[in-house]
C-alpha cells in the first residue's frame, strides 16, 4: 500500500483545513468522541474515548419522525439527517473495526438508510494506539492496535512523525486533496511502522479463542448460572460497547404533536424480552448467556463475524469487575 | 426555607417575549377532603380567583408523588401547587404530615438544580376555606407570573 | 488489609465447614491486581479465593434484594433461601441498615462479617473482621462541590446541572448498583402510563435523574457508587450528599445510623418544618 509522511504539528494544521469542508469527528475528551470545531480541540490521550464511535452512525437518540395533528388530518414529517461530508480523525482502530461489523446488520433484512448515509459521508483516519491499553483483547479477533479494517487512512506514531497508510480510494483522494501537509515516506518508514506493530501486537495479552468459542458454547451448559453472578445486569458493556445495536422504538409526546424515536436498548436489562404472555429470559444468568453468545456464535453464524472487536471496554468499565475473556472460558470449560 | 433571593428564570429571553399577555398555567393537586372542597366552596360563593389553576383532586396530599410534580413541569406546567388539610385534620389522620416531609424535600432538590422553589408550592386549606382558596391561587399566580414562563 | 483477608479466609470456612451458612459473599482478585470483583462462595475448598483490599469498593448490600437478590429472590421459595453470611464495609454495612428498616429482611437472616472505620453504623456486625481508614478526603471534597453549587446563582446551577445531565446515556449503572433501587418495576420502565420518556434527550434524562434522587431522599446512604460507576462521570455523589445534609437538619435523621428508626420520608413530627406552607 502506498503511504505518506505527516509531521507531528501538521496535524492540528491539517485539521483546521479540514474542517473548512468538512464535520470533523474527534476524541474530544476522555470521555467521547466529538465534533470539533479547531484542531485544537483535538484530545490525544493514551487511552481511547470511554465511548465508541457508534453512536455516530447509530446514535441513541434518532428522531424517525414528527407526527402533527391540525384541522386537516394528521402531518407525518420524516426526519432527515446530514449529508455533509464527515471526516473522523484519530479513530482507534477497534471502534472502526467495528463498523463493517455492524453494516451487516443494519444492511441485513432492511436497509438502514440513515445508518448508510452516515456511513456514505464519512472519510475515516484512524490512529494507531501507542501502547494498547491494558483491557484490549483486538489482536485474538484479528485485529491490531495498528489494524486498518474500516480506515481509509491509518496514521502510526513513530519516532518522529505519524506514518499515513493510504489503504482506500477515498483516503487516497483526501490525502491528494491536502497534498501540501504530507510528505514522502520510505523504506525505513515502513520498516520502523511494521516494527511497531509488532511490538504493540505483542502488549495486548488478553486473548479469546473466537473458532473454539463458536463451535463451544453451549446454551445448555450449567456453567451459566453460576458464571457472572456478580453482574448486575446495568448495561454499561453494552452502550459502551462498539458492536452492540440493540434499539428500542419509542413514541414521545401526546396526539396533537408526537416523535417517533429509535433510542439504544440492551439485553441486560430485566424488560429486554418482556412480553404479554410471558418474559423468557427474567434471570440475569439467561440474559448474560444470550448476550454472550450472540456475539460469539450467533452472530458468527449468521454474519460470517464475530460481534466484538476486542477493545476492552467492557472490562474497563464493568462496575462488577466482570472480564469477558475469562467469562468465555469459563463457559466453555 | 431559604427561598432564593433572585427570582431568575432560565429563560429570560422568553420571559421579555411573553411579558405581554403572558398567562402562567398552575397544575393545582388538592385532597379531596379538605382543599377540594375549600375550592369548591370558593366557586359556590362566587370568588373570584385567577383561572390559571387547572385543579386535579387526589384522595390525600400524601398520594402526590414527586414524580407528579415534575412530570406536571417537564410537560409545561408554569407552576404547581399541591394543597391539603391543616395539619391534625387529615381524613386519613397522618397522610398530611408526610406529605410536608415530601415536599420541602422536594423544594430543596429543585433549588440546588436551579429551578426556582417558587415554581412548587404547598398549602393548608380546608373545606370551609374558600376565600383562602381563592387568596392562594392569586398569590401564586402572581409569584409564577413574575418568573416567567418555564422551560421544558 | 492482608489482615482482614486472613479474617475473613477463617470466619467463611468456619460458617461453611459447620452448615452456619451456605454463600458467603465478598470479594476476589479481578482480572488484574487493580480490580476486585464481588465473588458467592458455597464451597468450603473456595474459601481462599476471598480477600479484602483497597479495590473492594462495591456495595455488597446489592445482591440481597431485588427481583434476584439473595434474600429476596422471586424465583425461589422464602423457605428455601440460602443463609447468607457477607463482608460488608461500612458503607455495605449502612445499607443494610436502611434495608432493614424498608423490611427488605429481617436482621436475623444474615451474618454479617464487619469492616469498621470508626464512621457510624447503625447496626452490629455478627464477627468484626477488620478496621480501615476512613476516606475523609472524598468527603471533604464532595462536600466542597456541594457548597460551590450552592454559591451559584440559580441560572447558574440550571446551566451546571444541564451540562451534567446531557451527557446521561440512560444506561441506569446508577440504579442498577443502588442497593435502594429494588424496585420490580422502576419507574422508567414504565409505559402505562408512560411517565417520561427512555430517550437520552435532556428533557427525559433530567427528569429521570430528579426523580431517582427524589426516590432516595432520606434512603441514600452515600456508598458513591453510583458515582464511581456513571461512564460519564455525572456527580451524582453530589445529589446524595446534598441531600442527606437537608434531611439531617430538617428531621435530624441520618440513613444507616441506627436500624430501630423509621426511615424519614416515613415518619413524620407533628412540629416538623412548616414555614414554607401557606
Amino acid at each position: 500500500m502506498e503511504a505518506k509522511l505527516l509531521q507531528r504539528e501538521k496535524l492540528s494544521p491539517l485539521v483546521d483545513a479540514l474542517l473548512e469542508e468538512h464535520e470533523v469527528i474527534a476524541p474530544a475528551s476522555d470521555l467521547a468522541y466529538g465534533q470539533i470545531r479547531s484542531g485544537a480541540e483535538l484530545h490525544l490521550s493514551d487511552d481511547k474515548p470511554t465511548q465508541s464511535l457508534k453512536g455516530f452512525f447509530f446514535p441513541p437518540r434518532e428522531v424517525l419522525f414528527e407526527s402533527r395533528r391540525t384541522e386537516d388530518g394528521l402531518q407525518l414529517v420524516p426526519a432527515s439527517s446530514s449529508d455533509a461530508p464527515r471526516v473522523i480523525v484519530a479513530a482507534r482502530p477497534c471502534d472502526v473495526a467495528s463498523l463493517p461489523v455492524l453494516d451487516k446488520l443494519f444492511g441485513w433484512d432492511y436497509q438502514d438508510s440513515s445508518y448508510f448515509q452516515q456511513r456514505q459521508r464519512t472519510v475515516i483516519i484512524s490512529l494507531a494506539c501507542d501502547p494498547p491499553p491494558k483491557d484490549c483483547f483486538c489482536v485474538s479477533l484479528g485485529g491490531s492496535p495498528a489494524g486498518i479494517e474500516g480506515s481509509d487512512l491509518l496514521l502510526t506514531p513513530l519516532r518522529d512523525a505519524y506514518h499515513v497508510l493510504i489503504i482506500t480510494k477515498r483516503g487516497k483522494a483526501l490525502v491528494e486533496k491536502y497534498t501540501q501537509f504530507f510528505e514522502e515516506s520510505d523504506e525505513q518508514h515502513n520498516q520502523e511502522r511494521a516494527r511497531l506493530e509488532d511490538e504493540w501486537r505483542a502488549q495486548v495479552t488478553k486473548e479469546v479463542d473466537a473458532d473454539r468459542l463458536r463451535e463451544a458454547l453451549d446454551f445448555d451448559s450449567p456453567q451459566w448460572e453460576s458464571l457472572t453472578q456478580q453482574c448486575v445486569d446495568c448495561a454499561v458493556c453494552t452502550f459502551l460497547c462498539p458492536t452492540c445495536h440493540c434499539f428500542d422504538i419509542q413514541d414521545e409526546g401526546d396526539p396533537a404533536h408526537a416523535i417517533r424515536v429509535r433510542l439504544w436498548d440492551s439485553c441486560a436489562r430485566q424488560d429486554f424480552t418482556e412480553m404479554a404472555a410471558h418474559q423468557p429470559r427474567p434471570t440475569h444468568f439467561s440474559r448474560y448467556r444470550q448476550r454472550l453468545m450472540h456475539k460469539f456464535k450467533y452472530y458468527p453464524e449468521n454474519f460470517g463475524r464475530v460481534l466484538c472487536v476486542g477493545c476492552g471496554r467492557c472490562i474497563q468499565y464493568c462496575p462488577a469487575g466482570v472480564d469477558i475473556t475469562k467469562a468465555l472460558e469459563r463457559a466453555v470449560e | 426555607m431559604n427561598v432564593t433571593q433572585e427570582s431568575e428564570t432560565v429563560q429570560t429571553a422568553d420571559r421579555a417575549e411573553h411579558a405581554e399577555g403572558y398567562e402562567p398555567k398552575l397544575v393545582a393537586f388538592l385532597c379531596k377532603w379538605c382543599s377540594y372542597a375549600g375550592a369548591d366552596l370558593a366557586g359556590g360563593s362566587r370568588i373570584k380567583y385567577p383561572a390559571n389553576v387547572r385543579i386535579i383532586r387526589v384522595p390525600c396530599s400524601c398520594r402526590i408523588d414527586p414524580k407528579l410534580v415534575v412530570k406536571a413541569l417537564e410537560r409545561g406546567a408554569d407552576g404547581v401547587l399541591v394543597s391539603g388539610c391543616h395539619p391534625g385534620d387529615c381524613h386519613y389522620t397522618e397522610g398530611n404530615y408526610y406529605t410536608r416531609r415530601r415536599m420541602l424535600m422536594l423544594f430543596k432538590l429543585l433549588e440546588f438544580l436551579g429551578i426556582d422553589p417558587k415554581r412548587v408550592q404547598m398549602s393548608w386549606v380546608s373545606a370551609s376555606e374558600g376565600p383562602k382558596w381563592a387568596e392562594v391561587v392569586e398569590e401564586v399566580t402572581e409569584d409564577i407570573k413574575s418568573l416567567g414562563p418555564i422551560r421544558t | 488489609m492482608k489482615e482482614i483477608t486472613k479474617n475473613i479466609r477463617t470466619e467463611a470456612r468456619k460458617l461453611l465447614q459447620d452448615e452456619r451458612a451456605d454463600v458467603v459473599i465478598g470479594y476476589e482478585q479481578g482480572s488484574d491486581e487493580e480490580v476486585a470483583t464481588p465473588c458467592f462462595i458455597t464451597d468450603v475448598s473456595q474459601v481462599d479465593r476471598l480477600m479484602f483490599d483497597e479495590h473492594c469498593f462495591h456495595n455488597l448490600a446489592k445482591y440481597l434484594v431485588g427481583q434476584e437478590g439473595y434474600l429476596t429472590s422471586r424465583f425461589v421459595a422464602e423457605d428455601k433461601r440460602p443463609r447468607v453470611a457477607m463482608v460488608a464495609t461500612p458503607a455495605t454495612l449502612r445499607s443494610i441498615v436502611g434495608l432493614i428498616q424498608e423490611h427488605q429482611f429481617a436482621r436475623d437472616k444474615l451474618i454479617i462479617l464487619g469492616i469498621l472505620d470508626g464512621t457510624p453504623v447503625g447496626i452490629e456486625p455478627d464477627v468484626l473482621v477488620g478496621q480501615i481508614e476512613e476516606d475523609q478526603e472524598t468527603r471533604a471534597r464532595i462536600m466542597a462541590q456541594v457548597r460551590e453549587i450552592e454559591e451559584m446563582s440559580a441560572s447558574e446551577r440550571w446551566a451546571w446541572w444541564e451540562e451534567q445531565f446531557s451527557r446521561c446515556i440512560r444506561c441506569y449503572a446508577c440504579r442498577q448498583v443502588c442497593p435502594f433501587c429494588y424496585c420490580e418495576q422502576c419507574i422508567s420502565d414504565e409505559n402505562q402510563p408512560q411517565w417520561f420518556g427512555r430517550s437520552p434527550s435532556p428533557g427525559n434524562n433530567r427528569t429521570w435523574n430528579i426523580i431517582r434522587a427524589l426516590h432516595l431522599v432520606g434512603r441514600c446512604t452515600d456508598c458513591g457508587e453510583c458515582d464511581r460507576v456513571c461512564p460519564v462521570d455525572i456527580p451524582l455523589s453530589l445529589l446524595a450528599v446534598k441531600m442527606a445534609g437537608e434531611v439531617e437538619e430538617a428531621y435530624g435523621y441520618r440513613a444507616g445510623a441506627d436500624v430501630e428508626t423509621k426511615p424519614a420520608l416515613h415518619s413524620f413530627r407533628p412540629d416538623d418544618p412548616d414555614d414554607f406552607i401557606r
